[in-house]
């Protein structure tokens, strides 16, 4: 983690383990009290829309990354900073469109699903989708979308999250934007 | 203290944070006679000298007390008018005390937004392309730096001119919001921080800007670990009722306040 010398608090270290059980449980609650996939995978998309808007802060906070210029210093800064400094996992970066705004995001292995099988009555569940709302959230100065398409749990080989930018939003901050 | 005050000024311009560190005001108590040779007058809610600089009563200064009592605005604290029990020569000979008004919090919130407005303008008139906005305004006797963030919220610090180390101090304030506000899920984004039970402050502490956290109130033996403004100072019950002295953690020693 990057974290300067002299920290005020000590640096926590929680066990993955308890991070995994914990989203499990947050994921098992939300299947019972909604008992349909679609709002169970919209509510964890809303929250983790809550989760970026207030961790984009911390990482900037952190990580003194500048200014991304284009889409893909954001990729580069998503994938190689950013998901370092909280998940510990680097995924890759592949399969770009021609026009550039739009690219997928390969992790190989996901601290959020370990131990996970879904069951065949959850098979609409996308158990990761907070993961989604978090970038959403984080990228909120830009309109993003952001969605699974190749799943662990569903049975593929890696996990895959598809970005594309539709917009910027240009009513933010005044200084310096090109 | 080298650090004068702290503002947090969100994305809209709104004020959500504000702190004023403990900073000796220029305050002068005389005793008058009749007639009086300053000429006062009354403005937002204040009775401010006009006319009549002399002796440290300077041209802007306001009335804070009369004989000892805080006057209320314009009215002195048993209700009266302020500038009518100057006018009466029974009340003499009267001491008065002048010195810079404070700040009420809407004067506050004002400012906040007008330097936010005077942050856009500033970027915009640059000459350079893609310039920041104002990061530094200084004057003879403070210096205000800003600090934007790409996220646009502003945190501004007014310091001592000659106070070294303030863009480690913004970015360390920076990483304390994101602390203690952001991760508080109780804080709507936006809205004014209220200070919480954990309150932190940010002070400096063997060559870097560290955190401090306040403990519970207690009256305790009186030495110090740590030093601010490099003196090693006795630990009184502060006059304001907080608690003396604060716990630095970077060194885990007791500091002065």
């Amino acid at each position: 983690m990057s974290r300067q010398a002299n920290r005020g608090t000590e640096s926590k270290k929680m066990s993955s383990e308890l991070f995994t059980l914990t989203y499990g449980a947050l994921v098992t609650q939300l299947c019972k009290d909604y008992e349909n996939d679609e709002d169970v995978n919209k509510q964890l998309d809303k929250m983790g829309f809550n989760i970026g808007v207030r961790l984009i802060e911390d990482f900037l906070a952190r990580s003194n990354v500048g200014r991304c210029h284009d889409f893909r210093e954001t990729a580069d800064v998503i994938a190689k900073v950013a998901f370092k400094m909280y998940l510990g996992i680097t995924p890759s970066i592949t399969n770009w469109s021609p026009a550039g705004d739009e690219f997928s995001l390969i992790l190989e292995n996901n601290p959020l699903v370990d131990f996970v099988e879904l069951p065949d009555n959850h098979s609409s569940l996308i158990y990761s989708n907070l993961l989604c709302g978090v970038l959403r959230g984080a990228l909120e100065m830009m309109a993003v979308e952001a969605k699974f398409v190749q799943d662990t749990l569903k049975g593929d080989g890696v996990t895959e999250i598809r970005m594309r930018f539709i917009r910027r939003i240009e009513d933010n901050l005044p200084a310096g934007e090109e | 203290m080298a650090i004068f005050s702290v503002y947090v000024v969100n994305k809209a311009g709104g004020l959500i944070y504000q702190l004023d560190s403990y900073a000796p005001r220029a305050e002068a108590e005389k005793t008058f006679s009749y007639p009086l040779d300053l000429l006062l007058k009354l403005h937002d809610e204040r009775v401010l000298v006009a006319f009549g600089q002399r002796d440290g009563i300077r041209v802007g200064h306001a009335v804070l007390a009369i004989n000892g009592m805080d006057v209320n605005g314009r009215y002195t604290a048993d209700g009266k008018e302020v500038l009518e029990y100057l006018g009466n020569p029974a009340n003499y000979p009267v001491s008065i005390r002048f010195g810079r008004p404070r700040l009420t919090s809407n004067e506050k919130l004002m400012l906040a937004s007008m330097f936010h407005s005077l942050f856009a303008i500033g970027s915009q008139l640059s000459p350079e392309q893609g310039s920041s906005g104002i990061e530094m305004l200084e004057t003879d006797t403070f210096k205000l730096h800003c600090y934007q963030t790409l996220t646009g919220i502003k945190f501004v610090v007014l310091a001592d001119p000659r106070q070294a180390g303030i863009d480690s101090l913004l970015r360390k304030i920076y990483e304390i919001y994101s602390d203690f506000a952001l991760k508080n899920p109780f804080y709507s984004l936006e809205m004014p921080i209220r200070a919480c039970r954990g309150k932190a402050t940010v002070g400096w502490c063997s060559g870097t800007w560290t955190l401090f956290t306040q403990p519970s109130w207690t009256l305790g033996p009186s030495w110090c670990g740590c030093f601010v403004g490099g003196r090693r100072q006795p630990c009184w019950p502060h006059k304001s009722l907080q608690p003396p002295r604060r716990l630095c953690s970077n060194c885990s020693a007791w500091q002065w306040c």
